[in-house]
């Protein structure tokens, strides 16, 4: 029984997350998409990041959140200074958050299917 | 499979003993041995930190949670429907982004368009050029047969006279005289050694010009011709005189009758050639 409550409360995330970005009316610039990609590739390497310190015994939801809003504010900070330029900064955040996704994927893959009794 | 216990002690269905310690069901541990270890550790110490993944913490739950928010959140926000600065319609990241690849390819392909429109142009008028000099070509062979412009240019004259011979008794008399075969005779042989236009007594021999006999005279395109006969050629006069000139040309046969051929070069003009010919 909790089992399936711990994997619909993720999804219920989704849901609610789709409903927000409905009700909210944002105004369309052109380059809305790369902030909507920075965006997700932070999230998505915060997700793999939390699901590997967990795993690991070291989970802190303070350090999560934190690590998460800062993660955003300079992403952002960087995306605005790359536009005023005119030079793609934001392939190295796509590069160095890549690295560190597919480095904790990594560990996740390996302590799970070690760890899980069949 | 990894925890199987070996029977130490077989099943005995004797009467137990009386004022002995009662044995438990189960099967009875050695000491000494693993499984004792392992039983007794187990109980002194606990569960073991990390043998199972449980997701029984808490806070784990509402970071998940808030992350799935946050993904779903910004992935909406692409196809979801904004307003736009530009007008009142209402479009999403992804149809602004879609409308400027199709405008880019619609660009390049118009581009293109242009580019063939305007290779299209020139080799029209390439056909066109080359169908008016084909038609100048063909217009220049006819004029070959027609003949319906004056021409004038270097050439040769050959004068033909009947042969002045006296009769000896016995002779034929037709062999002195010039025939209009003779004179078709000659004009083929002017052609064959490259000649463009031939005149017989300023009356331009054309591809349907007939030259045929009747009696005393000739009749070149119904037009009455008599000897002396003045033959025009137009083209090349070294050559037209070395067709003439050779041993066995017609000329020399005629000769050989006794008719005389006198063969000049000259700047000939041989006339147009018009239909509306004077009949006999």
């Amino acid at each position: 029984m909790r089992m399936i409550v711990y994997f619909l409360l993720p999804i219920f995330g989704l849901v609610l997350g789709v409903v927000v970005a409905n009700l909210l009316s944002v105004s369309l610039t052109e380059n809305l998409s790369l902030f909507i990609a920075v965006g997700l590739i932070i999230t998505l390497d915060l997700l793999v990041e939390g699901t590997s310190q967990y795993l690991g015994g070291k989970f802190s939801l303070r350090s999560m959140l934190l690590t998460y809003f800062f993660n955003l504010l300079f992403a952002y900070f960087l995306l605005a200074i790359g536009e005023l330029m005119r030079v793609d900064l934001y392939i190295a955040l796509f590069i160095v958050f890549g690295i560190k996704l597919f480095s904790n994927l990594a560990y996740i893959s390996q302590k799970f299917f070690s760890k899980l009794q069949f | 499979m990894f925890n199987t216990v070996i029977p130490l002690i077989h099943p005995d269905r004797c009467p137990p003993k009386k004022g002995g310690d009662l044995q438990p069901r189960h099967q009875r541990i050695a000491k000494g041995t693993l499984l004792e270890k392992q039983r007794t550790l187990k109980y002194k110490q606990g569960p073991q930190q990390d043998s199972v993944v449980k997701f029984s913490d808490n806070t784990f739950t509402w970071f998940l949670l808030l992350i799935f928010t946050g993904i779903g959140f910004l992935g909406a926000l692409y196809y979801v429907e904004h307003e736009t600065r530009f007008g009142s319609q209402r479009y999403s990241t992804e149809e602004i982004l879609r409308t400027r690849v199709l405008s880019n390819r619609l660009r390049n392909l118009e581009y293109q368009n242009a580019h063939l429109e305007s290779e299209i142009a020139e080799l029209n008028l390439k056909t066109a050029e080359y169908y008016q000099h084909l038609s100048y070509k063909k217009a220049q062979e006819l004029a070959r047969f027609i003949g319906l412009i004056q021409q004038e240019g270097p050439g040769i004259n050959i004068h033909l006279k009947d042969s002045s011979k006296p009769l000896l008794l016995g002779d034929n008399p037709n062999t002195g005289i010039i025939h209009n075969t003779d004179l078709v005779q000659i004009v083929n042989e002017l052609h064959s050694a490259g000649a463009s236009f031939i005149a017989i007594n300023n009356h331009p021999v054309v591809g349907s010009t007939a030259i045929s006999c009747s009696g005393p005279i000739i009749l070149i395109n119904g037009s009455r011709v008599a000897s002396p006969f003045t033959i025009s050629a137009l083209g090349d006069p070294e050559k037209l005189m070395d067709a003439t000139q050779k041993p066995s040309s017609f000329l020399k046969e005629l000769q050989s009758y006794g008719i005389t051929a006198q063969v000049s070069k000259a700047d000939v003009i041989i006339p147009a050639y018009s239909q509306k010919s004077p009949t006999l």
